[in-house]
C-alpha cells in the first residue's frame, strides 16, 4: 500500500490521525510528524525522512501538509526532491484524510492519491447555509 | 537606493506566515539570505525560494558576499528583508564594516545550553554573547515571532539578565 505521513504544526497531525480514526478505525503505514516549539528545520528534515522510510513499503509515499511555506512543508519539499516516489499535499484536511485512506488500498501510484486528495480536500470545502438553500428550493 | 528594512535573526529562514507578515509591514520587496551554507546548498535555496511569497526576489549570499553588497545599497531600488541563521552573522557583517542598527529574533531552535528568552526564541550564551555585542554596539535588539499574534515583544535590555549580563 501507498504510505501516508502527516506533518503539521503542533498537534494538528496527531489530533487529525485521531478524528479519522473514530470513523475509519486505525490505519496502517501512517505516521505523524509534528512541529513543536524548539524544533529545527535540520532535524524536522530527518524526521520527516525517517517517517517515509518507515511507513514506505515500495510503493511509495504522499505525505500530507498543512501549510504551503511551512517549515514542514519546506522539510518534505527537500525529501521529494531527494527520494523517488514521494509526493506531498499541502492544506491536509479531514475529508481529505477520510478519502485518502478508503482509496488508498486499490491505488496503485502515489500520483493518482495526490489527485484524489487534492480534489476531495477542494470540493469538500462548502458554503453549508447556501447549499442547503439551493437544497430546500429543488 | 535600496534599504535594508529589517534584520532578523531566525533559524528556520523562511516559514509559512511568518515571513508575509514582515514582508507585509515593512513592504520589502526582496528577502537576502545571509548563510555561508544556504548560498551554497542550491536544493535547500531552490525550496525557499519555492516558498517565498510571491513577487519577492529572494536571492542567497555568503557572509562575505553580503558584506560587499552591502556597500552597494546606492546602486539599487530594493527595500530587503535580511535574514540570517544566527546573530553571529550580523556580527561578522559589523566585523567588516556594516552594522545592522535594528535586529529581531524569530524562531531559534532548543540546543544543549539554550535558554528561552521568547515562546519560541531559545539562545546559546554564543548567540546570546552576539546579541550582547550588537546591542552594546547600539542596535535595538528586540524577539518577536510575527508582527500582528498575540504575543508581545520582548526587547534584549530585559532578556539579557538572563544570561547574567547587567
Amino acid at each position: 500500500m501507498i504510505g501516508v505521513v502527516i506533518a503539521a504544526h503542533g498537534s494538528l497531525s496527531t489530533s487529525l490521525m485521531e478524528s479519522t480514526s473514530m470513523i475509519l478505525g486505525d490505519m496502517e503505514q501512517v505516521k505523524t510528524v509534528s512541529l513543536v516549539i524548539g524544533d529545527s528545520l535540520e532535524g524536522l528534515i530527518d524526521r520527516v525522512r525517517d517517517a517515509v522510510n518507515e511507513v514506505n513499503t515500495g510503493q511509495g509515499v504522499v505525505i500530507f501538509l498543512d501549510l504551503f511555506g511551512g517549515t514542514p512543508s519546506n522539510a518534505s519539499a527537500l525529501i521529494t526532491q531527494e527520494m523517488d516516489n514521494v509526493f506531498a499535499v499541502t492544506g491536509v484536511n479531514f475529508p481529505m484524510l477520510a478519502e485518502v485512506f478508503t482509496m488508498r488500498p486499490g491505488i496503485k501510484s502515489p500520483q493518482d492519491l495526490v489527485d484524489i486528495a487534492v480534489s476531495a480536500g477542494k470540493n469538500s470545502i462548502l458554503d453549508l447555509v447556501e447549499e442547503f438553500r439551493k437544497f430546500s428550493q429543488q | 537606493m535600496s534599504e535594508v528594512v529589517m534584520h532578523r535573526v531566525d533559524d528556520r529562514l523562511i516559514h509559512g506566515q511568518v515571513i508575509v507578515g514582515w514582508v507585509g509591514l515593512r513592504n520589502a520587496n526582496a528577502i537576502w539570505i545571509v548563510d555561508d551554507f544556504v548560498a551554497k546548498n542550491s536544493m535547500m535555496l531552490n525550496i525557499f525560494k519555492f516558498a517565498a511569497p510571491p513577487g519577492i526576489k529572494l536571492i542567497a549570499m555568503t557572509v562575505d558576499e553580503a558584506s560587499e553588497r552591502l556597500k552597494k545599497l546606492d546602486d539599487g531600488n530594493d527595500r530587503i528583508l535580511l535574514i540570517a541563521k544566527i546573530p553571529q552573522t550580523l556580527v561578522r557583517l559589523k566585523e567588516k564594516g556594516y552594522m545592522a542598527n535594528d535586529v529581531n529574533f524569530g524562531a531559534m531552535a532548543h540546543k544543549p545550553n539554550s535558554v528561552q528568552v521568547g515562546s519560541q526564541t531559545e539562545l546559546t550564551p554564543e548567540e546570546a554573547e552576539a546579541a550582547e555585542l550588537l546591542y552594546q554596539a547600539g542596535a535595538h535588539v528586540w524577539i518577536l515571532l510575527v508582527p500582528h499574534g498575540g504575543q508581545k515583544t520582548v526587547e534584549w535590555e530585559d532578556a539579557r539578565k538572563k544570561f547574567g549580563y547587567a
